[in-house]
């Protein structure tokens, strides 16, 4: 057992004399969590029931899944906190991620990520390099603060030990806890679906969502929602404010079609979709437009300047004045 | 309503350029839009390109901003095209030689730019009108320039809130203000209208942050709400002169927007500093990423 241990030893030239008391200790205690674990191994039903009543919280089911946009399409997932979750239900259960090096002359961190059924012995390890770079347009960016740095790191790791830690819980576990997460988020019925409905429409109103984009994306009218569709809504309202997932991304607009814009000109060459006079701003015309046209030519009596290229406005005394004395210049020559 | 009569050449020449103190949509000369008729200065979206890396920098900006360049052929294609399709714009004129390697030839050249006018050989003539001709023939093309629904190269101008800076645009088409929505198209010749090359002019050419800008322009000029969208017609220069379609994507449009921010904030910190440096400093240059990414997974 020590022997297996001492391969995730940090090696270094110098060790202090804290450093390998703090080896020993850490060997003394893995070793009594084995011990333990083989002493009290787990009861699965009991398991099953922490992980049950763990996933009936709606807190965790919120946070139970990412989503995020990837080539223009959904990635969706479990997430770390879901992860820890069902390993402290399972039990007997270690884990963690380390960084074990960090090199500031090649800009680059060693990480561990493990995650050990004590009880069984499975053990599952990752060991990866994170470069102390964030990707940009046609390359990366050095990352420049010890924040980034760690940030950059601790997304790496997290991402990582999320892989080891469902390595070694069963997937039908895994499974389990992902239909009792969305059950949750389906809600139990205490508050009347039309209000869920109204409340939803409701908190995507303040994301300037419509509610047609939301018929839209969940492919049916908003009064046959089912429990699954608001679960649905809940988690990505969710992931927008976690930042996973952008708004447009998750309703993009309304596509355009040729048929849209075909009728748009149809309906302006029949009159139709005539341009209506609105409240101006100065400088402001539209050409279909009488009362523009008014406004336009009293506005250049003052603004002399706004002319169509190569014309002589007559209503604009600035334009008059100009041409008479481009007369009288072009007489004299 | 006025009523407008031809000018003579004697006041063209002496008419007085443009200057815009106000923020809104005006039908100004190409001319006086190029020059920036905003007293103390405003930022467009080509100008921008030469203000933001990885090509451009504060100190080229301004150099651009203050020498004109010449013509380049390949521009004055696209402008004669523009000036078909929209139905307005510069005078084409038919040049009659072969080609531009005669002195004669060079010379009317010259004198039709020195006119405002756009010259054109006579196969260059031919195709842009052959040109217009498969763009009318193109039904979501045609609608969306049809003089019906819209103006053609209106000059835009407001303040970006954040900076304080002044920005402009042109637009190729303004539609009316309609209870639709308002779809905003640009029009742009190409070499290959195929998705994946017009997915690069995308980026390449800046046609992503020109659609942000141009968004942003209508929306604060309250000529467009939230839902308004931007579409470009790409048409092919050589037969049969494809014409497609597309429509820029939220996911552009948001990175674009984040460019247009980065450079905005640039540009009102050099302007606010009177001060447009170049590369100054001593820069650490390694080779290119994915050099590095074979030299570490052992494959040079």
């Amino acid at each position: 057992m020590t022997a297996e241990l001492e391969q995730f030893m940090p090696t270094a030239t110098r060790i202090s004399q804290a450093t390998t008391v703090e080896q020993s200790r850490g060997v003394a205690e893995v070793l009594a969590r084995v011990q333990l674990a083989r002493q009290f191994p787990r009861s699965e039903s009991d398991a099953i029931a922490r992980m049950r009543m763990a996933c009936s919280h709606r807190a965790l089911a919120l946070r139970a899944f990412y989503r995020y946009n990837k080539g223009g399409s959904a990635v969706t997932g479990e997430t770390i906190q879901l992860a820890k979750e069902l390993a402290r239900c399972w039990g007997n259960i270690a884990y963690s991620v380390d960084e074990m090096r960090r090199d500031d002359g090649y800009d680059q961190s060693e990480m561990h990520a493990w995650a050990w059924d004590l009880e069984v012995n499975e053990h599952v390890s990752t060991k990866f390099i994170v470069p102390h770079k964030r990707d940009v347009d046609g390359g990366s960016k050095p990352l420049a603060s010890m924040r980034d740095i760690y940030e950059n790191n601790a997304n790496n790791g997290a991402r990582r030990l999320r892989e080891q830690i469902f390595s070694v819980l069963p997937v039908w576990f895994i499974e389990m806890a992902k239909e009792a997460c969305t059950e949750t988020l389906k809600g139990k019925g205490d508050v009347p679906r039309p209000q869920r409905i109204a409340d939803a429409i409701k908190f995507f109103e303040a994301l300037n969502v419509r509610a047609d984009q939301m018929e839209q994306k969940l492919g049916r009218e908003r009064d046959k929602w089912t429990d699954l569709d608001l679960g649905q809504l809940e988690l990505i309202h969710a992931s927008i404010n976690r930042g996973e997932i952008t708004v447009d991304e998750e309703f993009p607009p309304t596509r355009v079609t040729a048929n849209e814009i075909t009728a748009q000109a149809s309906k302006a060459e029949n009159g139709a979709a005539a341009p209506q006079h609105f409240d101006h701003e100065p400088g402001r015309w539209h050409s279909g437009c009488p009362t523009c046209q008014d406004e336009r030519a009293a506005s250049l009596r003052n603004l002399h300047t706004d002319h169509d290229p190569g014309t002589l406005d007559s209503d604009c005394p600035g334009c008059r004045a100009e041409s008479a004395a481009a007369d009288r210049e072009a007489a004299v020559r | 309503m006025t009523a407008t009569t031809d000018a003579p050449a004697a006041f063209l020449a002496a008419r007085r350029p443009a200057v815009i103190t106000e923020p809104g949509v005006y039908d100004i000369r190409f001319e006086d839009y190029v020059r920036d008729p905003v007293p103390g200065g405003s930022l467009s979206n080509s100008e921008a390109k030469h203000l933001m890396p990885p090509k451009g920098n504060p100190a080229r900006f301004r150099w651009e901003k203050d020498h004109k360049r010449p013509t380049k052929r390949v521009f004055e294609i696209g402008t004669a095209a523009h000036a078909l399709v929209l139905g307005t714009g510069p005078v084409l004129v038919e040049i009659d030689a072969e080609n531009w390697r005669t002195d004669k030839a060079k010379q009317d050249a010259e004198d039709a730019r020195a006119d405002g006018m756009v010259p054109l050989l006579p196969a260059e003539y031919r195709m842009v009108q052959d040109m217009a001709a498969a763009l009318r023939k193109h039904r979501a093309a045609a609608a969306l320039f049809s003089p019906d629904r819209g103006e053609a190269e209106q000059s835009l101008f407001w303040v970006d809130g954040p900076t304080g800076a002044w920005r402009r645009a042109r637009l190729d088409h303004l539609p009316f203000p309609t209870n639709e929505r308002t779809i905003l198209a640009d029009y742009k010749t190409c070499i290959s209208a195929d998705q994946a090359s017009c997915s690069k002019s995308l980026w390449d050419l800046g046609y992503a942050r020109q659609a942000a800008t141009y968004l942003d322009g209508t929306r604060e000029l309250g000529r467009a709400d939230d839902e308004a969208t931007y579409v470009i017609v790409y048409q092919e220069k050589t037969a049969p002169y494809l014409v497609h379609v597309f429509e820029v994507d939220a996911m552009a449009l948001q990175i674009a927007r984040a460019q247009n921010r980065d450079a905005l904030e640039l540009y009102a910190r050099c302007v606010a500093e009177d001060r447009w440096p170049g590369w100054e400093d001593v820069d650490l240059l390694g080779v290119p990423a994915w050099i590095e990414n074979s030299y570490l997974k052992g494959e040079l």
